[in-house]
C-alpha cells in the first residue's frame, strides 16, 4: 500500500455538489488526494493553509467564480505558479490564464491524461 | 413665443399633460411622481437647448441618413432609457413616452400661441427630429442591453443544463468501474453515456439556435489549423460510428488558414451526418481544396434528390416540420448550425441536388479574417 503523504493532492473546486463528489470519488479511485471546496473564495481559504499539486476549477460558482479566483491567483506570487485546469459548463469563457480548459460535460478519458501528465514526475504509477 | 422658449417657460405644464399620459402606461401607473418625470425635463431642456442653435449641414444630413449623432439629446435620452428599463417599461413603452412628450408640447403650443403653431413649421420639423434622435438613441440603448441579457441567459441556461449532464456522465464511469459488472449492466451503462452525448449536442444545438434566433453572432475564437487535418478527423470519427457507409476524403495541400477549430469540426461532423441520415446511398464523398484565395468544401451524396421547393429553406431551422421527409429525425437544426457557423466565418455555402449528380453541398471559406 503506498503511503498517502506521498500522493499528489488535487483541490476539486465546482459549486455543483454531484459533479464535485463524483470527481473526486474518480480521482481518489486513482490514488490521488483529493480536497473539494464550492467555490473560490473556499478553495482560496484551503489555498491558505496547505498548498495541493493541481487544481480543477469551475468557472460559474456562486460567491467568488473561478473567473474571480483566477485573477485573484495571478496577483498572488505564491499561487501565481500552481497549476490550474479550468471546467466549464459554458460557451463562452472569455481569455482566461489557464493550463487547461475542459468542457463539461467532461471527457474523463481526456481529463486523466492530462492530469496524469501534469503531475507525473510526483505522482506514482495509477 | 418660439417653440425652444415656449418649452423653457411651459416646462412644468407640459410635465404636467405627458406625466398623465406616461401613468397610463403599463408598469408606468404604479411609478412614483419622481421616477415618472425623471429626466423627462431634462430631455426637454437638451431639445429646447438644440433648438436654439443653429444646425450645420453636416448634421442636419447625418440626421437625415440615420448616422449616430452623440449630443446633449442622445446623452439625455441614453440615461433616461437606462431608468426607464430597470423600472420595467419595454421598448414599445419607451417610444409611446417620447410620442407623447411630442403630441403634449405641441398641442399646448397650440394652445397657447396658435399664431406662432401657425407659422412654425420649420420649429416644428427640428422638434420633431430631435425627438426621433431621442427614440433613435433608446433603441440602440435597448438593443444593446437585449443583447447582453440574451447572452447572459444563454450562458446561465447551457450552465444549468450541462452541470447535471456533467455529473451522470461522471457518475456513468463510475458505475463501469464498479467490480462484477455483467454485460446487461455494462451495455446499460453506456447506453448512459450515449445519451449524455446525444444531449450535450443537442444542448449545444439548441442554444446555437436560440443564439441565432435572437439576433447574436455566433462568437468565433481563431486560431491557426490545417483545415485538410481537421476534415480527416471527423471523417474517421464518423466512419467508425456508421460502418455501414463509406466516408472518400480527398484533401489538397495548402490548406492552413484562421478558424474556430471546434466550430469546424462541428460543420464537418453536421454535414457527413446529414448526409448519413438523408441520402440513401451508401457512398458519401468529401473534398477540400482551394480555389483561388478561399478554400471550398465540397460534401456530395446520393439519393433521391431534394425538391426545388426545400431547397431554399434547408437552412432554416427546425425545417423538418414543413419537409415531408421520413428520414428525418431530430431537431433538423444540423443545416442550420452549418450555415451560422459558415456565416461567423465570413464564408458562403450553396446546395444544389440532382439524381444524377447527387446531394451537393459547396461551402467557399476565406482564410483569415478579413
Amino acid at each position: 500500500v503506498a503511503d498517502l503523504s506521498e500522493k499528489s493532492v488535487i483541490l476539486v473546486v465546482d459549486d455543483d455538489a454531484d459533479s464535485r463528489g463524483t470527481l473526486a470519488d474518480l480521482l481518489s479511485r486513482r490514488g490521488y488526494v483529493v480536497e473539494s471546496a464550492e467555490n473560490g473564495k473556499q478553495a482560496f481559504e484551503y489555498l491558505n493553509r496547505s498548498k495541493p499539486a493541481l487544481v480543477i476549477l469551475d468557472l460559474m460558482m456562486p460567491v467568488m467564480s473561478g473567473w474571480e479566483f483566477l485573477e485573484l491567483q495571478q496577483k498572488d506570487p505564491n499561487l501565481r505558479g500552481l497549476p490550474v485546469f479550468v471546467m466549464t459548463a459554458s460557451g463562452l469563457v472569455g481569455d482566461i490564464k489557464a493550463n487547461a480548459l475542459i468542457r463539461k460535460p467532461i471527457d474523463f478519458g481526456m481529463l486523466m491524461s492530462m492530469v496524469n501528465q501534469a503531475l507525473e514526475p510526483e505522482h506514482a504509477g495509477h | 413665443m418660439s417653440l425652444a422658449k415656449f418649452i423653457r417657460t411651459d416646462t412644468e405644464r407640459i410635465l404636467g399633460e405627458w406625466e398623465d399620459f406616461a401613468k397610463t402606461l403599463g408598469v408606468g401607473a404604479v411609478l412614483p411622481k419622481w421616477v415618472l418625470r425623471a429626466h423627462a425635463k431634462a430631455i426637454l431642456q437638451s431639445i429646447a437647448e438644440d433648438m436654439e442653435r443653429p444646425q450645420l449641414d453636416i448634421e442636419r444630413d447625418a440626421k437625415v441618413k440615420g448616422e449616430a449623432v452623440h449630443g446633449p439629446i442622445e446623452q439625455v435620452a441614453a440615461v433616461h432609457v437606462d431608468l426607464r428599463i430597470d423600472s420595467g417599461l419595454d421598448l414599445l413603452q419607451i417610444i409611446a413616452e417620447y410620442g407623447a412628450l411630442r403630441a403634449c408640447v405641441l398641442h399646448l403650443w397650440d394652445a397657447t400661441d396658435a399664431e406662432g403653431f401657425a407659422r412654425g413649421g420649420e420649429e416644428i420639423i427640428r422638434f420633431t427630429e430631435a425627438i426621433d434622435q431621442g427614440i433613435a438613441e433608446s433603441v440602440s440603448v435597448y438593443e444593446q442591453r437585449e443583447t447582453k441579457y440574451r447572452d447572459r441567459f444563454l450562458g446561465m441556461l447551457g450552465h444549468d443544463l450541462r452541470n447535471p449532464l456533467n455529473s451522470i456522465a461522471l457518475c456513468a464511469i463510475s458505475l463501469a468501474e464498479a467490480a462484477h459488472l455483467n454485460e446487461q449492466q455494462f451495455t446499460t451503462v453506456s447506453r448512459i453515456q450515449n445519451s449524455v452525448r446525444r444531449l450535450d449536442r443537442m444542448v449545444g444545438d439548441v442554444l446555437d439556435f436560440a443564439r441565432g434566433r435572437l439576433g447574436s453572432p455566433m462568437p468565433i475564437n481563431r486560431t491557426r489549423a490545417n483545415l485538410g487535418t481537421l476534415a480527416r478527423e471527423i471523417a474517421d470519427e464518423v466512419q467508425s460510428a456508421n460502418p455501414g457507409f463509406s466516408v472518400r476524403l480527398t484533401v489538397s495541400d495548402n490548406l492552413t488558414g484562421d478558424w474556430d477549430v471546434e466550430r469546424l469540426k462541428q460543420l464537418f461532423s453536421n454535414l457527413l451526418l446529414n448526409a448519413i441520415q438523408h441520402g440513401s446511398g451508401k457512398d458519401i464523398g468529401v473534398t477540400v481544396e482551394t480555389e483561388g484565395d478561399l478554400i471550398l468544401i465540397v460534401v456530395r451524396n446520393e439519393g433521391r434528390p431534394i425538391p426545388k421547393e426545400s431547397l431554399g429553406i434547408i437552412f432554416d431551422p427546425l425545417v423538418h416540420g414543413r419537409v415531408s421527409d421520413q428520414n428525418k429525425t431530430g431537431l433538423g437544426l444540423g443545416l442550420f448550425i452549418v450555415s451560422e457557423i459558415v456565416s461567423a466565418h465570413q464564408g458562403t455555402i450553396a446546395v444544389s441536388s440532382s439524381a444524377e449528380a447527387g446531394t451537393i453541398f459547396s461551402i467557399r471559406l476565406p482564410r483569415h479574417q478579413s
